[in-house]
């Protein structure tokens, strides 16, 4: 945050300072929403408003790419799974987040390692003026920020740094790029290898999931949503998913 | 835009295009509802003003009046952002569509669009990404099964067609070299590299531009993809809960998504507001660039709306088997082979005129095999429910529920 | 670079105010008459029977967002490579194959499991 409060306003003129100050509020105001929220659905709320509000950060230091992409993908892809992923375990209520003492503990272990991490970046000897805006920026003049946005990195006509970035992944970063796939396929082949364990079973599919929802295992098949007749049938029940996971 | 500009003119093209895209929708729904009674051997409205014109608005007018009912176990804040929210998303999708082309007024140059940003593309995708969220947060606010399994269901489909047509999208940009609506547009104006016939990116991207119109029908969540509002499974989806203007916002939203995606799929493929402009003076020449535009725009909603009287509603698993299984690999290979293509033809010199034939022939290929796959899997598809012993015998809805197209008789 | 946004900030404005104030409208002068069965979830006339949240959905709707994700961010890396891909020629043609072949993989392994199998 120092460095984007650093760089952001003397960027351009008052307009920046008001945009990036607003984005800003709304950014950590919707990051402590999503922790202090009890309902997990609002939480993920809160947590889209933050993701497009740091895209708002993007535009204030003239990466207009990487702020459009930051609303495509975070905004709406990766919450979209987030959301997906709480119907699927059902635990959009209130009550449901009780975490026990050794998930606290690890948690809050976590979260200072994470935060110390961070502030070692910014406090550390990674935020001079050099290892920010490499060897080769021409020295601020009085008043001026070293390197203030990308705008330099690119000519006006880039796409908003969409070819800056296309030159750099495909000549420089091929190899991380490459990687990235790698990652990528490992993640769907673990999601299918865990998802598959029963439900994907096309036995499953019709009339079996009432007992698969009474074995309250965590493929939970409450709602067949190919079938509605099927799925009204078993949210109308007793919905065994439904109540057994309250305590 | 200048520092000189006075700030009255964005402002006024904002407008300008805010009700152009709302007159259109307006206008929408009333062509709509007498279109598909013409097709159902009805009148339609016909009663406010010439030709029942006026019957959106009345309806509209109407609606404000009504009881907007908010159920005792909707989780509110969400219930009631719901709605907003696609409609927000919704106008803030047309930001980067030109419906015209340049006007002076009053010494001022306007341009007909409210800004032609450097990502230009990027920003309907991203925005149209986001309107899931209101599907799917109305579904789930409304904390009742009808609207929680149709906000679950459309949002599946909405998602899995959204790669499908950013996909295609990414075709357009291999050709143009620009995320640039205006770069794009313009690339696309006069006439094409093949005599006599334009310049529209529809031509060399055929397959790109089908899979782009396919997934914008399921996007918009039209017939025959609403399976959102499958009225015999789901009442109303993911808006059951909803009503008077609350309920009236998703409507507009999702016939204002018909025109968007109608305005979008001519912008980035078929030229968007470029066309003859018939040597007519300058100080009236602006009109002709809207009138192409209205006029492709048009065109496609009556396609829309031809779609909704003559088709009957698919099934989930054959929606979402389209989505997946052919409309994105078709998108994702013709993205390959339109590059690759473009670097052999660029090195080895061939002409534009024999480049765009071949792509011509290659895109006509590619949807005339699909089109028979798809055929053969429908039969087989068939074929399986048959020999099940009519897995539908139970189900109330089983008139409703449409066979596979190719054997379907429209009903009279 | 923001100024270019000045536009779709007002267009954000007019068109929160349109929805947000239509609605509002409606609210002061559309009738309120509650009952408790018109408050109720909307079952075809039955009493409602329900208890929707904590209701768990199949898991093929994770694996849809999934794969989602998975295209998501394989166009987004497309975007960028379409603008240079003809500085790049062959060699940044091969890359993205290479890539789109990788995911093809993953694409592939999942249909091949019926994660995608809907009926």
């Amino acid at each position: 945050m120092t460095l984007l409060a650093q760089v952001a306003p003397t960027a351009g003129g008052t307009a920046e300072v008001v945009v990036f100050w607003v984005f800003a509020v709304i950014a950590l105001g919707s990051a402590i929403a999503v922790i202090s929220l009890r309902n997990v659905v609002h939480g993920a709320v809160m947590l889209v408003l933050n993701f497009l509000s740091i895209g708002g950060l993007f535009l204030t230091l003239e990466s207009a790419f990487l702020s459009v992409i930051q609303v495509l993908v975070y905004g709406g892809a990766i919450m979209v799974l987030f959301l997906f992923v709480i119907m699927l375990l059902g635990v959009d209520r209130d009550d449901l987040l009780q975490a026990d003492l050794r998930t606290r503990v690890l948690a809050i272990a976590g979260g200072a390692l994470l935060a110390g991490a961070v502030l070692f970046a910014f406090v550390g000897p990674y935020t001079s003026e050099a290892s920010v805006c490499g060897p080769d920026a021409p020295a601020p003049g009085p008043g001026e920020v070293a390197c203030a946005g990308l705008a330099e990195a690119y000519d006006e006509d880039d796409g908003a740094g969409a070819r800056f970035l296309g030159r750099s992944l495909f000549t420089t970063y091929t190899y991380p790029f490459e990687l990235a796939a790698l990652l990528l396929t490992v993640a769907t082949i673990g999601a299918v290898i865990l998802a598959r364990r029963r439900d994907l079973e096309p036995e499953d599919e019709d009339l079996a999931d009432l007992d698969a929802a009474a074995a309250d295992d965590l493929d939970g098949d409450d709602l067949d949503g190919a079938s509605g007749a099927a799925a009204e049938r078993h949210v109308a029940g007793d919905g065994p998913g439904t109540t057994e996971r309250g305590g | 835009m200048e520092p000189s500009t006075p700030l009255w003119v964005p402002v006024l093209q904002t407008l300008v295009v805010f009700a152009y895209f709302l007159l259109f929708t307006a206008l929408l729904i009333w062509a709509e509802r007498r279109v598909v009674g013409r097709m159902q051997s009805r009148i339609g409205p016909n009663r406010i003003g010439p030709g029942g014109v006026l019957q959106t608005l009345i309806d509209g007018v109407k609606m404000f009046f009504k009881e907007d009912v908010t159920p005792s176990m909707v989780n509110n804040p969400i219930y009631t952002v719901a709605p907003l929210v696609g409609v927000i998303a919704g106008f803030l999708t047309v930001a980067v569509i030109p419906i015209g082309g340049e006007v002076t007024l009053f010494g001022e140059e306007f341009t007909l669009v409210v800004a032609d940003l450097h990502v230009g593309v990027l920003w309907v995708l991203a925005l149209s990404s986001l309107h899931v969220y209101s599907t799917f947060l109305a579904g789930w606010a409304s904390n009742s099964p009808y609207p929680l399994m149709g906000g679950i269901r459309s949002s599946a489909q909405m998602i899995s067609y959204e790669i499908a047509q950013g996909l295609a999208v990414a075709s357009v940009f291999v050709y143009a070299g620009s995320l640039r609506v205006s770069d794009i547009v313009a690339a696309q104006a006069g006439s094409g590299p093949i005599a006599g016939m334009p310049g529209w990116y529809a031509i060399p991207l055929f397959p790109a531009f089908v899979v782009f119109v396919v997934g914008m029908v399921a996007e918009a969540g039209r017939p025959p993809f609403d399976l959102a509002e499958a009225e015999g499974e789901l009442v109303g989806g993911f808006h059951t809960e909803y009503s008077g203007l609350r309920f009236g916002m998703f409507m507009l939203a999702e016939f204002m998504s018909v025109v968007v995606m109608s305005a979008i799929v001519v912008t980035l493929f078929l030229g968007g507001p470029s066309g003859p402009t018939f040597g007519l003076p300058d100080a009236v020449a602006w009109v002709m660039p809207v009138f192409w535009f209205t006029l492709k725009t048009a065109a496609f909603v009556f396609f829309f709306i031809l779609l909704r009287g003559a088709l009957p509603r698919t099934r989930y698993h054959r929606l979402m088997d389209l989505g997946w299984k052919v409309l994105i690999p078709v998108a994702l290979v013709w993205v390959l082979v339109t590059a690759a293509w473009v670097l052999v033809s660029e090195a080895g010199g061939i002409s534009a005129a024999t480049r765009t034939w071949l792509a011509v022939g290659a895109g006509v290929i590619v949807i005339a095999l699909l089109l028979t796959g798809e055929r053969q899997t429908a039969r087989a598809t068939d074929a399986d429910v048959d020999a099940w012993d009519d897995p539908d015998r139970d189900d109330p809805d089983r008139d409703a529920k449409p066979r596979a197209p190719h054997d379907e008789e429209v009903a009279p | 670079m923001l100024a270019e946004y000045l536009p779709i900030l007002l267009l954000f404005l007019v068109a929160s105010a349109f929805a947000v104030g239509s609605v509002a409208v409606s609210s002061l002068v559309g009738p309120r008459q509650p009952n408790p069965t018109k408050l109720s979830a909307y079952e075809s006339g039955n009493e409602p029977l329900a208890d929707v949240p904590g209701t768990r959905f199949s898991v093929k709707f994770y694996m849809v967002a999934m794969l989602f994700l998975i295209f998501d961010i394989e166009a987004v890396f497309l975007y960028p490579w379409a603008l240079v891909f003809r500085e790049l020629g062959w060699f940044g043609l091969g890359q993205m194959a290479l890539f789109v072949g990788i995911l093809g993989v993953a694409f592939i392994y999942e249909i091949g499991r019926g994660g995608l199998e809907w009926d």
